[in-house]
């Protein structure tokens, strides 16, 4: 909603200069967006005629104009406007005047000079309209300032109004506000007077009562819809972003803006017989005034004649029966349709209109007629002609029952205590229809408003009112209830923390992802698609974190960075039968060198067992992992990809990018990626501690030859699973193939750790247990030592 | 007898010009050894007279004695000097940089989300989080925005089917929370929202953190208590204070945008209000027993306003250059 200044003064006695705007119609609840003082416009622009037009020698494009600003000799300009000719009056920038953004300086423009500038209207900042030069009446006079002659002694407000303030789409609305913030008394308006000429003759029906409970309308005939509107329609509805149409589109939208009454006009020679506001049939279609045809799904609400459809009710109307410049016979009509019918049904035609946008949110009930009569009035005034009666079919409107409005919850919720006279004073300003009851009062909404329904409601009128300034900040007082943290959640900040101290920078990227990735990348063919994607290449929801990553990793490649590790915590998606699961993913990847390069010179590839230690330490011991149980996802190189394991459920993967994708992203290095759920991270058990033994450690190698194609895992394992006593510790500390051992065959060094709780192992113990575990080797994995 | 004393001025002139604990040793041997000279002398004490024997014996472990001292000392000179040079030779420049993995950095988001987190629980506010896809009624539905309902039409909504959509704030996880707990409660939830909207101050997703308390008497007045010491000790700005401003939620009744005092004005921060009696219906709560309020906030823009950045887009770029910033924070 924009209106200016001088336009609200209208509906005041008294000057409204004293109150500060701005703050006031903020601090209401109805946000100033924007504030315009026109009168700091340049006074180094001035009304300018073109008396003179040449072709620009060099430039298609350019005129070099001839402008007479009152002096003695007229000034020369280059100008690119279409519309630029000899003869009109446009707002003329002298050098060193400033516009919105740049000042005017002297210039040459393809070898012409050029002494000044000639302004559109949003060049001006008097409205949005950048479509060519701002043509000004023929009566301004030359060389008058800009300012005065277009009275911009006046300030525009922009307010961003949330939807349950209909009552403030209109001039009117913003007064009666003003009025009860500002204690300004309202002008006293009096009702327009139209003498009827005849009598209306148009038939209208109306089928759907609940839909439409109130509908006016008047002809009016032999008017000139060629008229010159007064300066003072054109200049409020200029400031208020309105576009000028024809005098009586334009009178419809200044009483729309004035009373925030929706109108429609049809030309009522392309009325077939009556009228009828009904629902549209499945099939019928209608050509609306801005050329989009629809057809209707047989639920929508129109006004039709017997021929067919005329408009989308309290919407836009139909091309065919709609008003021109020619037009002399019209029907205009005036309703109040129901919020529900009309709410998102102009959406879905992807349409927003200023009726729409007032029907939706509730238009006042009770001015559907007197809004009428000063339409008739304005048209007869300005457009002559003689008007009939007003038709006004009145049925089920809506009810206004009486909110009870205690005191004491007035009180409870706000955490002041306001007195019943406070509220009263509240009361009066806001000119509610109340009476006293026991506790507090029971008041009547007024027609305008449709966001009072509720106690609630009216307490927030009640506060409004009184200022949520006046609100102190109160520290609340509660029960000192501790609410602990459980001790078998680790903190996700915890894990974070971890990854962190090995080097890993945290990444936040978009949960969507382009279909293409999703679906060769992470190997997902049932997709979550966005139906309104914001971007082609975010069209779906991601099962994988991996494709961002990679994104991520190709953004700082082509940045200079080369030593990438990068971590994620986020939801990926899965679509179920009905529904959507949603897991906790820790996720990441790791490009580069093992380490950033530096003056110790030991430079060297970052390897699949670097990440798979990052992942040991950061995950509790209940995760395993090994070989693949299931097959390698294909973005992995199938031989260097391990199944993260808890128990018997696989809770993530880890492993090199498959080569053919390293191809595909033209990475140089090799890419390793890995996921792991968060929900087996995060689960904990207090660890069982046993204390050390006294009797000092003993240790033991064994070289073995075996198989290439074991895995040493199963060898540790297995080894493990016996529990023989005494030993402590048996892992692989050195690994070898090639020369000197059979092609088919690794050479494994691995430590036995042996302790005996009780007392120092003799040397025949050991090599009894050294033994067993050889033993244990040769059987299941036919080793042989070396 | 007279040879043995001679014998100290030998050792002293040979001990000195022994440079390493080897040579010492050798010519240890030669006065103090086994086959020594005074080893002789003291066997040669067997053939002197019985009463020389105890003088001539005192003279010889006399005279041994100094020897050894000379030994000591040159032993401790030489593993000084040894020392010394040892020291000399393992000097190393310790203004080269440290060998290390690269810094790695928490999310300015987290390093927020966390601050934020941390600031409620320390009055007792609970965790809680819920689905990103969410379904209409917890999205809508439940908290009063009926579908066609304009309001609707401000949320710019992500659909990705008739009843499923990605959700427009945290407030639906409030509903959920509302369902398994009973009051009085209060919890925070922060979590990932999605918009239809993209420029220099919008991202199609960014992140929230919603509050709720429910009790049998906290207000509007306790609201905006809340808020305004949360944000100052966010800030650690116990001058900072804040403006509350009428607007609309559905969800609320009343409402409010949250402002905050900030270089001389006032900055958007948030937005608040009392749940709406629908919304407490809604979960089965009864309205005259308890009421409360919820509090939105953008976490983005509290990172923002932290660190000084006047741009939302670095934060989804993810260029380390950028992120390496927030090492050791």
């Amino acid at each position: 909603m924009q209106f200016s200044k001088a336009w609200l003064q209208e509906f005041f006695d008294k000057s409204i200069d004293k109150v500060d705007l701005g703050e006031l119609l903020t601090m209401s609840g109805l946000e100033v967006d924007d504030v315009q003082d026109l009168s700091k416009i340049s006074k180094l622009i001035v009304v300018g005629e073109i008396v003179n037009i040449e072709k620009h020698p060099d430039a298609d494009r350019l005129n070099v104009c001839q402008v007479d600003i009152g002096l003695e000799k007229s000034i020369q300009i280059v100008c690119g406007a279409p519309n630029a000719r000899v003869g009109i009056k446009v707002p003329c920038a002298l050098v060193g005047a400033k516009l919105t953004d740049f000042e005017i300086k002297k210039a040459k423009l393809r070898g012409v000079e050029s002494d000044g500038m000639l302004c559109s209207a949003k060049e001006l900042g008097v409205s949005q309209d950048s479509e060519g030069l701002y043509e000004l009446g023929l009566d301004k006079k030359v060389g008058q300032l800009i300012i005065d002659a277009l009275s911009l002694n006046d300030v525009v407000y922009t307010l961003s109004l949330t939807p349950n303030r209909a009552d403030c789409l209109s001039m009117l609305g913003i007064a009666r506000e003003l009025s009860a913030l500002s204690e300004l008394p309202l002008k006293k308006i009096n009702n327009q007077l139209v003498s009827e000429s005849f009598t209306l003759d148009q038939k209208v029906k109306i089928d759907e009562k609940n839909s439409c409970p109130r509908y006016c309308g008047i002809q009016i005939r032999n008017i000139n819809n060629k008229a010159n509107l007064p300066a003072w329609i054109q200049k409020n509805l200029e400031k208020s972003g309105i576009s000028l149409i024809n005098p009586v589109v334009d009178i419809l939208n200044y009483v729309l803006i004035e009373m925030g009454q929706p109108f429609h006009a049809f030309d009522q020679l392309k009325i077939s017989g009556e009228i009828s506001v009904r629902t549209a049939n499945k099939n019928e279609s209608l050509q609306l005034i801005n050329d989009q045809n629809i057809k209707f799904e047989g639920t929508e609400l129109i006004i039709a004649d017997e021929r067919g459809p005329l408009a989308l009710a309290g919407i836009m109307g139909g091309d065919s029966s709609a008003i021109n410049i020619d037009t002399t016979e019209i029907f205009v009509e005036s309703a109040y349709f129901d919020p529900t019918c009309i709410a998102g049904r102009a959406r879905s035609f992807g349409l927003n209109t200023d009726s729409s946008h007032r029907f939706e949110r509730g238009v006042d009930f009770r001015k559907t007629s007197s809004a009428l009569k000063r339409v008739a009035a304005l048209i007869i005034e300005f457009c002559g002609g003689e008007c009939s009666n007003i038709l006004d079919i009145e049925s089920n409107l809506p009810k206004r029952e009486a909110i009870k409005l205690r005191t004491k919850k007035v009180q409870d919720i706000m955490g002041v205590v306001l007195k019943g006279n406070d509220i009263k004073s509240v009361l009066d300003k806001l000119n509610f229809i109340y009476s006293d009851c026991k506790d507090g009062f029971l008041i009547t909404p007024p027609s305008y408003r449709f966001d009072l329904s509720i106690e609630e409601d009216l307490v927030e009128e009640v506060i409004r009112i009184y200022g949520y300034n006046n609100i102190p900040a109160l520290t609340p007082i509660s029960q000192a209830k501790m609410i602990g943290s459980p001790n078998s959640k680790k903190s996700i900040y915890s894990i974070k923390s971890s990854l962190v101290n090995l080097g890993y920078n945290e990444v936040v990227t978009y949960s969507f992802i382009n279909k293409e990735t999703e679906e060769k990348l992470h190997s997902n063919l049932n997709i979550i698609q966005l139906q309104n994607p914001i971007a082609s290449q975010m069209n779906v929801m991601r099962s994988k974190l991996w494709g961002s990553h990679i994104e991520t990793l190709i953004y700082n490649l082509n940045r200079g960075q080369n030593h990438i590790r990068i971590f994620e915590i986020a939801s990926v998606y899965q679509k179920m039968k009905s529904d959507f699961n949603e897991t906790l993913m820790l996720s990441g990847l790791v490009y580069g060198d093992y380490i950033p390069e530096q003056w110790s010179g030991d430079k060297r590839e970052v390897n699949f067992y670097d990440i798979k230690g990052d992942m040991e330490i950061i995950s509790s011991n209940t995760l395993s992992m090994g070989a693949p149980k299931n097959i390698v996802p294909e973005i992995f190189h199938p031989g260097q990809a391990a199944e993260l394991m808890m128990g018997k459920a696989s809770v993530g993967w880890m492993g090199q990018l498959h080569p053919a994708w390293q191809q595909k992203y033209e990475l140089t290095g090799k890419t390793y990626l890995f996921e792991l759920s968060m929900e087996s991270l995060i689960n904990s058990k207090d660890a069982k501690i046993k204390l050390p033994s006294k009797f000092p450690p003993l240790r033991r190698d064994i070289s073995v030859l075996v198989d290439k194609n074991i895995n040493v895992v199963e060898m540790v394992n297995e080894v493990s699973a016996q529990a023989i006593d005494g030993v402590i510790d048996f892992y692989p500390f050195d690994i070898y193939e090639g020369k000197g051992i059979e092609k088919d065959k690794k050479s494994i060094a691995f430590l036995i750790l042996m302790q005996d709780n009780y007392k120092t192992l003799e040397d025949e113990e050991v090599n009894k247990i050294v033994n067993r575990v050889l033993v244990i080797l040769q059987n299941k994995f036919k080793v042989s030592l070396r | 007898m007279d040879h043995l004393k001679e014998l100290i001025e030998l050792a002293k002139k040979d001990f000195d010009e022994c440079k390493t604990l080897t040579e010492l040793d050798n010519s240890k041997s030669k006065y103090i050894g086994k086959t020594g000279p005074l080893t002789e002398a003291m066997r040669g004490l067997s053939k002197l007279p019985n009463e020389e024997k105890p003088k001539a014996g005192a003279f010889i472990n006399q005279v041994k004695q100094s020897i050894e001292l000379l030994l000591d000392n040159r032993k401790e000179a030489i593993q000084k000097t040894a020392m010394l040079s040892q020291l000399e030779n393992e000097y190393i420049d310790v203004t080269l940089p440290g060998l290390k993995q690269s810094k790695g950095s928490l999310h300015p988001i987290s390093l927020t989300m966390h601050r934020i987190e941390n600031i409620f629980h320390s009055i007792g506010f609970d965790l809680a989080t819920g689905p990103e896809i969410e379904d209409d009624y917890h999205n809508f539905t439940a908290l009063n925005i009926p579908e066609s309902h304009p309001a609707r039409a401000m949320h710019d909504t992500f659909y990705i089917d008739k009843n499923h959509v990605l959700r427009t704030h945290t407030s639906p996880v409030q509903v959920r929370y509302m369902k398994d707990n009973q009051p009085p409660l209060k919890v925070i939830s922060p979590g990932r929202v999605y918009r239809v909207d993209s420029d220099a101050t919008h991202s199609p997703m960014f992140h929230q953190v919603e509050g709720l308390w429910i009790d049998e008497s906290v207000n509007f007045a306790n609201l905006k208590g809340v808020v305004q010491d949360f944000l100052q000790k966010f800030f650690e700005d116990n001058s900072l204070t804040i403006r509350f401003r009428p607007s609309f939620f559905p969800f609320t009744e009343p409402s409010a945008e949250i402002d905050m005092s900030w270089n001389g004005g006032w900055l958007e921060i948030g937005g608040c209000g009392m749940v709406h009696p629908e919304v407490l219906t809604q979960v089965n709560i009864n309205t005259e027993e308890f009421q409360g309020f919820a509090f939105g906030l953008g976490v983005e823009r509290l990172a923002m306003l932290k660190y000084h950045i006047d741009d939302l887009r670095p934060f989804f770029t993810n260029d380390l250059r950028f992120l390496k910033q927030f090492g050791g924070q």
